[in-house]
């Protein structure tokens, strides 16, 4: 039996899948995606050159989880980092929405559902997230955070 | 799919909303700027009922779960430059003295039910007072 045994449409509240132990999934903010949002709305600018954002666009750094997640643990090293949860949080200026990480520390592992991170253009390669993955499908979850945090989509 | 998808008046206690993961909500303020709710004790509001909560101050201060606490400093809970462990807390309010840690920075990292904070708006509030 493969991963995606969840059939299609049961929801992302779907309980047994966040009382039941966690499929693994390790990464980098080094393996982030550049991606390119609108200043206004944090929409995607699809087809956008990330090295070259319009006047109206920004450039910054996504981690799509392939499921939703049941928990992630991180672990800064070197490097302050802020991670966001919206594409627009991680435009403004402040990092008042955001997961502060100092340096060198490390989360329990914290019971968020989301299928996406978020970080600055500029942020650190070395912060390593440590994610719990339900087998629920992301697409029962994307943009659902971030529209309740603020997004147009 | 929106995440208001609870219908209103479920009650803040659905239990399945509390055994599934919560919603990511990181709110970082200075205790001054926010909500004055008289006799210098500043508030902040969750839009939802939370899940767990977790802080992170940038000195030592206090975190209240009603005004009344809040004005007498008494019943808080300490928090400091190490980020606390996420507590099972379910709330949607929180309270401090502005005259003691007006001048704090205190990161909120919050998991956020998709319940409306209606459900349960002065609940904790009226439990704690009336077992002043």
């Amino acid at each position: 039996m493969g991963l995606a045994s969840i059939p299609r449409g049961v929801g992302h509240s779907f309980t047994p899948e966040y009382q039941i132990s966690a499929v693994p999934y390790s990464r980098t903010t080094a393996q982030s995606e550049r991606i390119v949002v609108k200043n206004a709305n944090g929409s995607i600018v699809a087809g956008a050159n990330p090295a070259a954002p319009g006047g109206d666009e920004t450039t910054i750094r996504r981690i799509l989880f392939p499921k939703i997640t049941q928990w992630i643990h991180f672990k800064a090293n070197a490097d302050d980092v802020n991670v966001y949860f919206s594409k627009k949080d991680a435009l403004a200026a402040t990092a008042s929405n955001s997961l502060k990480l100092a340096a060198n520390e490390e989360t329990l592992p914290l019971r968020i559902r989301c299928a996406a991170i978020y970080f600055i253009d500029g942020v650190a390669n070395n912060l390593q997230i440590d994610a719990g993955l339900t087998a629920i499908q992301s697409e029962e979850f994307t943009e659902v955070v971030e529209t309740f945090l603020g997004d147009s989509i | 799919m929106g995440l208001a998808s609870i219908p209103r008046g479920v009650g803040h206690n659905f239990t399945p909303e509390y055994q599934i993961s919560a919603i990511p909500y990181m709110r970082t303020s200075t205790i001054n700027t926010l909500t004055d709710e008289g006799d210098n004790v500043r508030s902040f509001e969750f839009p939802k009922i939370t899940q767990w909560l977790s802080f992170k101050a940038d000195g030592a201060m206090t975190v209240y779960f009603c005004k009344e606490d809040a004005v007498a400093e008494a019943n808080g809970l300490p928090v400091g430059t190490t980020a606390s462990y996420p507590f099972n807390i379910r709330c949607t309010k929180l309270y401090f003295n502005n005259d003691t840690d007006g001048v704090r920075s205190l990161e909120k990292r919050s998991g956020l039910t998709v319940i409306q904070k209606e459900e349960f708006s002065n609940v904790v509030e009226t439990f704690l007072e009336a077992n002043n």
